[in-house]
């Protein structure tokens, strides 16, 4: 049976305490990673429940950027194609008119124009993936909560020795 | 090679032009050149390197040939030099050359009475620019160009034009092409089209006396530890101590599998089996995060709990009840009668997978939470007034009673929940980010 998978370091979210709550620890953040506590959730006893719109979960600076590396690669590199196209053709605009005043070279101010256009548009992809990255995370944190537990008490039943 | 054999080895018709040769010698490259041939046998490089040759021979060969036939076109179709001006001309009229001059036998006039026959009246001017009807507009640059080459007009060679490349006086047409540039044979080493080989094997496959040695490495000259002051400057090439790494060795407290390591993600260390026996002292119940409270280590020589323990009596964390007296506030005649409490930090402690199995079965662990007397990490109870239903799962602690009954999921789950949670004290120093524990 397997246990429970490793944990992602560092942590894609980091947990923000609402005032006057108690520190979770490291475990319980990592378990519980984008789950959302429903309003009046207490994690004790006597405590004041979060203010409402209190955001638990934000994205951490390293973390997040290492948990979401592997969606945002294409994206980025279409940013970086956007960013090339630009320069590229802005250069052979540029300087091929300078050195031959050949008038075939404003061709290539079509790319000067594509290339913001690319950039732009993989600037709002990569945004718009973040975004759905994280909704996604929200959206399973429960899910994966829910194995995480399944698993320690799976491995809480296993240290009660073999079944007789 | 003739420019035969070499257009039936680059595959082209005889008379292919300059870019049909290349075209041909390009596509027969990407089929038969070395470097396609990554991983193949040293026979099939071998094969390879004689059939890129052959073909870069043959297409050299027809290069050649295509000079040599626009040499020889531009040299047919050139224009006719000029005819030499007039001055020039009647020089070697006037002082005939013997050879040039021999008279035919049968002639008996004088020379000059034949070339006074011809143009009488005209002194210095040919008979053909005296009667060209176009004027002397049309004749003078004919007869300003002896003035740029006065080789032509005066000296031995007067009249007679040479026929060297550079003669601007016979230059009339086009500026021809300079020739084509050297080509270097086709192994030399310097060509970029030749694939780099590897060191000792021969530049030339047709050719086995050109082995060339691999280049020998020096090796840097070592000082002398007996004499230093002979030590070479390190200024010139000799061995530099190793660079010293200035980043400082990573401590990772939150993982001691990583601790000491140079960075953060090395993973060159295996981490330890958790499953391993000998390795329970590393993990403690196998918890990575213990609770504040569970620092110290429970004694399995002594009934935890028990009067006579050092150990005080475990107090729900959260618990509102009174807390329970400490067992060294109780009187016990009993283990004062005994001695001395021995230090638990005195004893030999066994192996802590020994050490779980002669745990008793009361024993709770301080820090971990009586889940039916307070329900923690729970919803509030929709009627406030009343408690939660007590659990049958006592206590909330994993793994921690073997002798008992396992709990069930949902008590394992509020348990759980309930250790992962640090108090919060007011007027306290802000709390630190959660770290594993070390």
């Amino acid at each position: 049976m397997a246990d429970a998978p490793p944990l992602p370091d560092p942590l894609p979210l980091e947990f923000q305490r609402p005032p006057r709550w108690p520190t979770p620890t490291l475990d319980w953040v990592a378990g519980n990673q984008g789950w959302e506590p429903p309003s009046g959730w207490t994690p004790v006893p006597g405590c004041s429940p979060a203010p409402p719109g209190w955001v638990f979960w934000t994205r951490s600076e390293e973390g997040w950027a290492r948990f979401a590396e592997e969606n945002l690669a294409p994206a980025k590199r279409s940013l970086w194609i956007g960013v090339g196209v630009f320069v590229a053709g802005l250069l052979l605009t540029v300087l091929g008119l300078a050195a031959t005043h050949n008038a075939l070279f404003l061709v290539f101010v079509a790319a000067i124009v594509a290339g913001p256009i690319l950039t732009i548009r993989a600037g709002s992809r990569l945004k718009e993936i973040d975004d759905g990255l994280l909704d996604r995370v929200r959206a399973l944190a429960p899910q994966y909560k829910h194995t995480l537990q399944r698993l320690a008490y799976n491995k809480y039943l296993r240290s009660f020795g073999p079944l007789s | 090679m003739t420019p035969e054999i070499a257009a039936g080895i680059l595959n082209v018709p005889a008379g292919a032009s300059r870019s049909e040769i290349d075209k041909q010698f390009r596509k027969q490259a990407r089929a038969h050149h070395p470097d396609l041939l990554a991983g193949a046998s040293a026979e099939t490089l071998a094969a390879a390197t004689t059939e890129f040759v052959r073909m870069s021979t043959a297409r050299d060969v027809l290069y050649g040939e295509l000079d040599r036939v626009a040499a020889l076109i531009q040299k047919t179709d050139a224009p006719r030099p000029p005819r030499a001006p007039a001055a020039a001309r009647q020089a070697p009229a006037q002082n005939p050359a013997p050879t040039s001059t021999a008279a035919p036998s049968g002639q008996t006039g004088p020379p000059s009475s034949r070339a006074g026959s011809t143009a009488p009246g005209t002194p210095g001017g040919s008979p053909a620019a005296a009667a060209d009807p176009r004027g002397a507009e049309a004749r003078e640059p004919q007869q300003q160009r002896p003035a740029e080459n006065p080789q032509a007009q005066f000296g031995p060679r007067a009249g007679w034009t040479t026929r060297g490349p550079d003669d601007p006086y016979i230059r009339r047409g086009p500026v021809p092409p300079p020739p084509s540039p050297v080509r270097r044979t086709p192994m030399d080493p310097r060509d970029s089209r030749i694939p780099r080989q590897a060191p000792g094997t021969p530049s030339n496959p047709l050719d086995p006396s050109s082995f060339q040695y691999p280049p020998v490495q020096q090796h840097p000259q070592a000082p002398d530890p007996q004499n230093p002051a002979a030590r070479p400057n390190p200024q010139y090439g000799a061995p530099l101590p190793l660079p010293i790494d200035r980043r400082r060795a990573f401590v990772d407290r939150r993982d001691p599998d990583r601790a000491g390591l140079p960075y953060p993600n090395d993973r060159r260390r295996a981490p330890a089996d958790r499953r391993d026996p000998r390795n329970a002292d590393n993990f403690p119940e196998n918890r990575r995060s213990p609770h504040p409270d569970a620092f110290y280590r429970a004694d399995p020589q002594q009934e935890l709990g028990a009067p006579g323990s050092e150990v005080p009596p475990a107090r729900p964390r959260h618990s509102t009840g009174p807390q329970a007296p400490s067992p060294s506030q109780q009187p016990d005649p009993q283990s004062s009668q005994q001695g001395p409490p021995v230090q638990p930090d005195q004893r030999q402690r066994p192996p802590a997978h020994e050490e779980r199995r002669k745990r008793p079965a009361s024993f709770v662990p301080p820090g971990f939470v009586p889940v039916g007397s307070a329900p923690t990490g729970s919803m509030p109870a929709t009627t406030p007034g009343v408690p939660a239903p007590p659990t049958v799962g006592t206590v909330g602690l994993p793994g921690a009673d073997p002798q008992a009954s396992p709990m069930s999921f949902a008590d394992f789950v509020l348990a759980r929940d309930a250790q992962a949670w640090i108090p919060y004290v007011e007027n306290a120093l802000p709390p630190t980010p959660p770290r594993r524990a070390g």
